[in-house]
């Protein structure tokens, strides 16, 4: 299930939060969370909710065993092991062993063939989470979750499971025992999932329909317009539908006592790809940084090799295509000249040009990003740099219909509107927020409706 | 205070879409636009819960249950249309979410629409085309399988290709340049099929009857008028070698009020208040068992009835002719003007037809085996492989 859908907006919430409080303690709260979470998950994949049911038993089993062996370093440390090989391995073989094959028969010529799954949803979310418990709970910074239910309402828990962003199980840890919710918590939520909802059906999927329109030529066909016109266009869809979905995830979470830590923080104002990725799905870098980066060894220890490996990995966690390790890739080539060759101009005070040059950079990534098929992408950018001053038909067209969502976009996209609203609530209308939540609301609710343009952007992950 | 308040109503507007979509009646008015039932409360199996697709059948379902329906689609198409898509009332590009592919049953029913990619649609004036999108592979595989076609039957049947062109090619440069070009198109068609098939090129002859003005392809339906598909059939005539009957010993019947697939896709005021009409035409002296036209429809179904998985026409011409038309449905307009020049008339829809042509073939002496498709047929690969497969 999605959350910009009839189903969940008009029987799965109201009814799950009726039956939330309704339970009389967090004990039965927790119940009430899994079974709903479960539910939510098997709408529509009803069997791959055995796999991260699997993935979450796994774990909650792994620490019990590290507690029962709490001074047996060795066992301990085979635990740890079991756990990666076991969420690696759910992650390898229905992500990635089709790629893998694929590229063994390529390069070898031979002509193994297996079996093929789709991928089962959000397992790239789920096993980084029960992932995270193991890891935490081996070095001693988290206590050793005694019930299931508990722990397995953790894994699946509905707001953040099937897109994040990725909850540690260090951060939730107190919520999960004991949380309480105030008015205001619960009114945070609501502003928090409402616009949340609105980046996703207003802003996300009308920017996806332009893409669409842009893109219905071949790659080849594209004149340097029309190409560009589509990334730019790409890259404020794949914002607000993501950044959309970790509003709605962190607003769920308020309100049923939860705290999920901000994914995203106006990406599209950095000054350098550095700064991109301290404020693009925050919890993605920051998992990598202190589970991959800092154990490899950080900067003290072959930094350069490190970030590569920190970045390939990245790519690849996107989706089982070059593509996506290409765009993994790229961003450490920039990173790694930021952090050398370019480091006076990123520390320097030249704003202006620092926006401008991350921009580029980012929008040329999405490009990446958005051609999974190779020829296609290298086609792609045979047309975006083929430079011509005669703009055509649909190039025209497009800017001609679109020009008022892309002046919406780019203004939603920075600090901009936060600053406004901040501003009339204080000095205009006190129910002004409300307002606009029921606007907001009904709007995105008539666009579910008339079913339009609302595509799923993670299925890949 | 405030907090509450914005709690509150948050609450209550979750209770409302439950009210709405699972108390209140549903609201009839859309489906009655569009000319159909309310969908109906889908089938639970193991298989289908298993799957997913009760899932998304169930989705569907529930969208039909919401009170004032037709309310809030009018308002999501409002904000989508005139806040981000339009310019103006004039001009705009839309997506949808099922390509309008080749086949309208012309009854509205589900089914046999082909849903493949997404569509996109230019919409302007009182107009709306879909946007073509020219895939060479594709192409190349529809040429394959009609040179495999000529290759077996090479001695038992003369095997014909004709591609129709959309409106769209035709519109003047600012709107034509929007999408690929047909005429490269088909020209890449002609250059892939082989000696022994032959091609129909119709590509000038619609193109200078639309220069004149001639009503040939609909504004709100993705089809050609029986006037299109007439002239088509002029120039295939000359190809097979045979006399085409003149439209003048035709009689025509206007059909008024005719809004196609297109303006249900996206319904649009201008076009609602200038439908189109359909023509169609009846050849006095000619007899069949089963007619050509459907009075009981009042849409494109008009023509043979509309998509058929296998049709056979026999009728009273003087001779021993067959033809086998494995087609999409633009060749339904066009099947009727057939009656004088074939004996037997066998009409295929390679979506749903079971059996083989070869079996057809075999029964009969002489026979003509035309393709007939519009040109965004040559790029559904779906399409492409049912015809494959019924060889």
């Amino acid at each position: 299930m999605v959350f910009s859908s009839l189903l969940f907006l008009s029987l799965f919430l109201p009814i799950f939060l009726v039956l939330y409080y309704l339970s009389p303690s967090v004990k039965y709260k927790n119940i009430v969370l899994m079974v709903a979470s479960l539910l939510f998950y098997s709408w529509g994949e009803p069997i791959w909710v055995l796999a991260l049911i699997f993935s979450g038993t796994a774990d909650f089993i792994h620490g019990l065993l590290l507690e029962k062996y709490e001074n047996n370093n060795k066992a301990r440390k085979l635990i740890l092991f079991s756990s990666l090989f076991l969420n690696l391995g759910l992650l390898f073989v229905f992500k990635y062993s089709n790629f893998f094959v694929d590229n063994i028969n390529a390069i070898f010529g031979t002509d193994i063939n297996i079996r093929t799954f789709t991928l089962p949803l959000g397992i790239s979310f789920y096993t980084f989470q029960t992932l995270s418990y193991t890891i935490d709970a081996y070095f001693g910074k988290i206590k050793i979750q005694k019930s299931y239910v508990a722990f397995l309402a953790y894994v699946s828990m509905f707001p953040q499971l099937i897109a994040g962003p990725i909850v540690r199980y260090i951060d939730i840890e107190k919520n999960l025992n004991e949380r309480k919710v105030t008015i205001n918590n619960f009114s945070d939520g609501v502003n928090r999932f409402i616009i949340g909802l609105g980046k996703k059906v207003i802003l996300a999927n009308s920017a996806g329909a332009v893409v669409q329109e842009l893109y219905v030529l071949n790659t080849n066909e594209l004149t340097f317009y029309t190409a560009w016109l589509g990334v730019i266009f790409y890259s404020f869809q794949i914002y607000f539908d993501f950044a959309g979905y970790s509003d709605m995830a962190i607003g769920l979470g308020k309100m049923i006592g939860f705290d999920f830590k901000e994914n995203f923080n106006y990406p599209y104002i950095s000054k350098s790809i550095t700064d991109f990725w301290r404020r693009w799905h925050i919890s993605l870098g920051t998992f990598f940084r202190d589970y991959i980066y800092i154990p490899l060894g950080g900067n003290r220890r072959h930094a350069v090799l490190n970030l590569f490996i920190v970045w390939f990995i990245t790519g690849l966690w996107h989706g089982a295509s070059w593509n996506f390790i290409l765009w993994g890739l790229y961003f450490g080539v920039i990173l790694f000249i930021e952090k050398t060759v370019l480091k006076p101009f990123i520390n320097s005070n030249l704003r202006v040009l620092q926006h401008i040059y991350s921009i580029i950079l980012i929008v040329i990534g999405w490009a990446i990003f958005y051609f999974t098929d190779m020829a296609e992408l290298s086609s792609f950018f045979v047309s975006a740099f083929h430079f011509t001053t005669e703009v055509d038909g649909l190039a025209l067209l497009t800017l001609e219909s679109s020009y008022v969502l892309l002046i919406t976009l780019i203004f939603a996209s920075t600090p901009l509107p936060a600053i406004v609203g901040k501003k009339m609530n204080l000095y205009t209308a006190e129910y002004g927020q409300v307002v606009f939540n029921v606007i907001i609301f009904i709007v995105s609710f008539s666009l579910i409706l008339s079913d339009t343009f609302n595509p799923f952007l993670y299925f890949r992950f | 205070m405030k907090n509450k308040v914005n709690v509150l109503v948050f609450l209550i507007l979750l209770s409302l879409t439950f009210v709405f979509t699972f108390i209140l009646p549903p609201d009839e008015t859309v489906v009655a636009k569009e000319n159909r039932n309310l969908e109906t409360f889908p089938e639970v199996t193991k298989e289908s819960v298993l799957n997913g697709t009760f899932a998304t059948e169930y989705e569907t379902y529930l969208a039909d249950q919401v009170a004032f329906r037709s309310s809030f689609v009018a308002l999501g198409n409002y904000v989508s249309d005139w806040h981000f898509f339009k310019r103006d009332d004039d001009v705009y590009i839309t997506t949808i979410n099922d390509n309008t592919g080749t086949s309208d049953n012309g009854k509205g029913e589900e089914g046999s629409f082909v849903p493949i990619n997404f569509g996109s649609l230019l919409v302007f004036d009182d107009m709306i085309v879909e946007i073509y999108q020219h895939d060479e592979v594709a192409a190349k595989y529809y040429t394959d399988i009609v040179n495999s076609y000529a290759e077996t039957f090479k001695d038992k049947a003369n095997v014909y290709s004709l591609v129709a062109p959309t409106q769209i090619e035709f519109l003047d440069d600012r709107y034509a340049t929007i999408g690929s070009s047909q005429k490269d198109a088909l020209e890449f068609i002609e250059d892939n099929l082989s000696d022994d098939v032959t091609f129909v090129d119709v590509y000038d002859i619609l193109g200078d009857a639309y220069a004149n003005g001639e009503y040939i392809y609909f504004r709100s339906d993705h089809h050609w008028t029986s006037l299109g598909a007439y002239y088509a059939y002029r120039e295939f005539a000359k190809e097979a070698g045979f006399t085409p009957v003149e439209l003048s010993d035709l009689e025509a019947t206007q059909i008024d009020g005719f809004l196609g697939y297109l303006y249900k896709a996206r319904p649009t005021e201008s076009i609602a208040e200038n439908p189109d009409h359909i023509i169609y035409y009846e050849d006095p002296n000619v007899e069949t068992n089963i007619p050509f036209i459907d009075k009981n429809n009042s849409n494109y179904g008009v023509f043979i009835g509309g998509d058929k998985p296998y049709q056979h026409f026999i009728t009273n011409a003087d001779n021993d002719k067959t033809i086998i038309i494995i087609k999409d449905s633009y060749a339904n307009a066009f099947v009727p003007f057939l009656g004088a020049d074939y004996k037997n008339i066998i009409v295929i829809d390679p979506r749903s037809y079971t059996s083989t042509v070869e079996e057809i073939v075999a029964q009969y002496d002489e026979v003509d085996i035309l393709f007939v498709d519009y040109v965004f047929a040559c790029s559904l690969y779906d399409f492409l492989s049912s015809i494959e497969t019924i060889k």
